[in-house]
């Protein structure tokens, strides 16, 4: 546990706020350990997305943010973004640039040659995403889709410690949405990465997070295990809806609606 | 809040495997070294593609640079051109290429650089296709600061400059002002680009209204005068502008290559350079600054030269793609191309007469224009 501890994620209680509106409201997240995933889960406007970009450093907010004994939350940017990737909510524009090319740029600060090892790696990555074939095409040449996967490819080409993702799944067809969260699941174990995802899909938090987040506006209904977040008390709270837990034939939770609270 | 707490302790699914922070470095299954092999040679290739087009433009240049200096009422062959070049040969031949044609070739590629660039960086930044010196409202205000010259002969800031110097210290003046302006909204607003677009679009109407309202008082040579002005001209070229002027590109390209990573990374959309290290407002600033000095001179000394500044960069886009490292040199010699050439047409289409180059970039421009904006996908 303490190993664990040593390069979790932690942070807050968070204050955040637009103008006077306080859109965070004394927000603790972790210690989220190393290698796993957590699902940011809330309705529209409960502030997931500013928590996220707080922690990206993207949005200025009270409390310390850490990283292990790394006070993120003092770096400059140049030097936060050697450990935090953040993808936003928006794709990825379709510019007149290559979809491997976008990758190198995430890669490297200095950009000025581009060894093969590089090359190699972003490929890597790019065929881990289905993207292989489309190394070589230009960003509006592809599909809204294939954007975003193109999008997640910057960021995780980024080697980063702490991987921050926005909804990445908003623009992918079912398989794609699976498949995401499969190569998901994979690099943040093989990388000990520490992995939060802004996610609409309670179905895919309960099958693929390790933990889940709840917030309600600006502050938390729950944090935990997804199993004990995502229950039917706490999305009467945060979303107002009726809902259900269901053990399905294959042994695993599924989630059904009945309807408005 | 309920009895949970906001800790996440609990130990993930599967075990978490020992955190390894490693760098860009292959991980996991390697990929079949062919097909790395492969997509290495395509990348060089489309990077040895970028720098045969750059050059293709650069030699381009120098053929209407020549054709620029050879064409005119007086025919001169390649070899008194550089035989005048040197100071030798023919006296008349000399006083044409020297006080002439020398300085209208150089003004026009040098305007067209800076019109190019700016108009390169100016639609990075502000993320809008349709974002130029002449859209956004630079080219308007320094012809309202050219017309207080020349109809109301207001020259406060230098009086120590005489008729010309004044109108083109005048026009960079609100130039630079405007630009500043933009600017200022640019930080006020923080990163809302259409708004800057938006204010830039006012302050076109704004500079044009006041233009016209002089022009409704003016005396009937002062007219004469601004409207020559307005129609944006190289034929105001003398050494010491062009000297200002190649300062001016000296100073700034530089600046504008060391940002192109920035650029770039600004490319693939504005939080996501943000979380790349880049410092988005500052780059931003910068590159705003480095636009205002490169438009403002250049309008300051040619008038108003529509288009070039918006059509360079896409034609360096369809050219070489969006990686700043080619784009803002492909933009540039664009610009560079589009003047020399609309300055050999201007020169040449009237025996006798030269025409003001901005009335044949733009009739260029339009057509591009057009295509551009109706080509452009619903999004």
């Amino acid at each position: 546990m303490r190993e664990a501890i040593q390069d979790s994620l932690m942070a807050g209680p968070l204050t955040v706020s637009y103008g006077r509106r306080r859109i965070l409201d004394g927000v603790t997240v972790g210690p989220l350990p190393p290698g796993s995933i957590t699902a940011l889960l809330g309705a529209n406007g409960s502030g997931k997305s500013t928590l996220l970009r707080a922690l990206a450093g993207l949005k200025a907010a009270d409390g310390a943010i850490s990283l292990g004994d790394i006070a993120l939350g003092t770096l400059a940017p140049p030097e936060r973004a050697r450990y935090c990737a953040y993808m936003p909510q928006t794709l990825p524009p379709p510019i007149r640039m290559q979809t491997l090319e976008t990758v190198l740029v995430a890669m490297r600060t200095d950009h000025s040659s581009h060894r093969s090892n590089h090359i190699a790696h972003a490929l890597r990555i790019l065929s881990d995403l289905g993207l292989a074939s489309l190394a070589h095409r230009y960003l509006d040449e592809l599909s809204g889709g294939q954007r975003q996967l193109a999008g997640l490819a910057q960021a995780l080409a980024r080697s980063p410690r702490v991987l921050l993702l926005d909804e990445p799944l908003s623009a992918l067809d079912l398989r794609h949405q699976f498949e995401v969260m499969d190569v998901l699941r994979d690099e943040t174990a093989s990388r000990g990465m520490v992995t939060v995802i802004v996610l609409h899909d309670l179905g895919v938090a309960l099958r693929r997070a390790d933990q889940a987040m709840l917030l309600a506006n600006g502050q938390v209904v729950s944090a935990g295990p997804v199993s004990e977040v995502v229950t039917p008390e706490h999305l009467r709270r945060a979303f107002g809806v009726e809902a259900r837990i269901e053990i399905s034939s294959d042994g695993r939770p599924m989630l059904l609606v009945d309807g408005v609270a | 809040m309920d009895g949970d707490s906001a800790d996440v302790t609990s130990a993930p699914r599967p075990p978490a495997a020992p955190p390894e922070t490693s760098f860009p470095d292959v991980s996991g299954p390697a990929l079949p070294s062919t097909e790395i092999e492969t997509a290495l040679v395509a990348y060089r290739s489309l990077q040895r593609r970028r720098i045969v087009v750059l050059a293709s433009l650069l030699a381009l240049l120098g053929v209407t640079f020549v054709v620029n200096l050879a064409l005119g009422p007086a025919r001169l062959g390649v070899h008194d051109i550089f035989r005048a070049l040197l100071g030798q040969g023919d006296v008349g031949a000399q006083t044409i290429i020297w006080r002439l044609r020398l300085p209208y070739a150089v003004m026009a590629v040098l305007t067209g650089l800076a019109l190019g660039l700016a108009g390169a960086e100016m639609q990075t930044i502000l993320d809008n296709p349709l974002a130029s010196p002449f859209t956004l409202g630079l080219s308007a205000a320094a012809a309202f600061g050219a017309s207080l010259a020349i109809i109301l002969d207001w020259r406060l800031p230098f009086p120590f400059l005489g008729g010309e110097g004044a109108v083109a210290a005048n026009a960079f003046l609100f130039a630079i002002g405007s630009s500043l302006a933009l600017d200022a909204v640019a930080r006020l607003r923080g990163s809302a680009t259409n708004t800057v677009v938006m204010f830039g679009i006012a302050l076109v109407f704004t500079f044009q209204a006041c233009v016209a309202l002089l022009q409704f008082v003016a005396s009937e040579d002062a007219l004469q005068d601004l409207i020559f002005w307005t129609m944006g001209s190289v034929t105001r070229a003398t050494w010491p502008k062009i000297g200002a002027l190649l300062l001016a590109c000296a100073i700034v390209s530089p600046f504008s290559l060391r940002s192109a990573w920035a650029l770039t990374a600004l490319r693939l959309g504005e939080d996501r350079a943000a979380s790349m290290g880049v410092d988005v407002r500052r780059v931003r600033l910068a590159s705003l600054m480095r636009i205002s000095i490169l438009a403002a001179i250049a309008v300051a000394f040619s008038g108003t030269i529509g288009f070039v500044g918006l059509v360079a960069p896409h034609i360096a886009r369809r050219l070489v793609g969006e990686d700043h490292r080619a784009y803002l040199p492909a933009a540039a010699l664009s610009g560079c191309l589009i003047m020399s050439g609309a300055t050999i047409a201007a020169r040449n289409l009237v025996p006798g007469q030269v025409l003001p180059v901005g009335i044949v970039t733009a009739l260029v421009g339009i057509p591009f224009f057009l295509g551009v904006v109706l080509r452009r996908p619903a999004s």
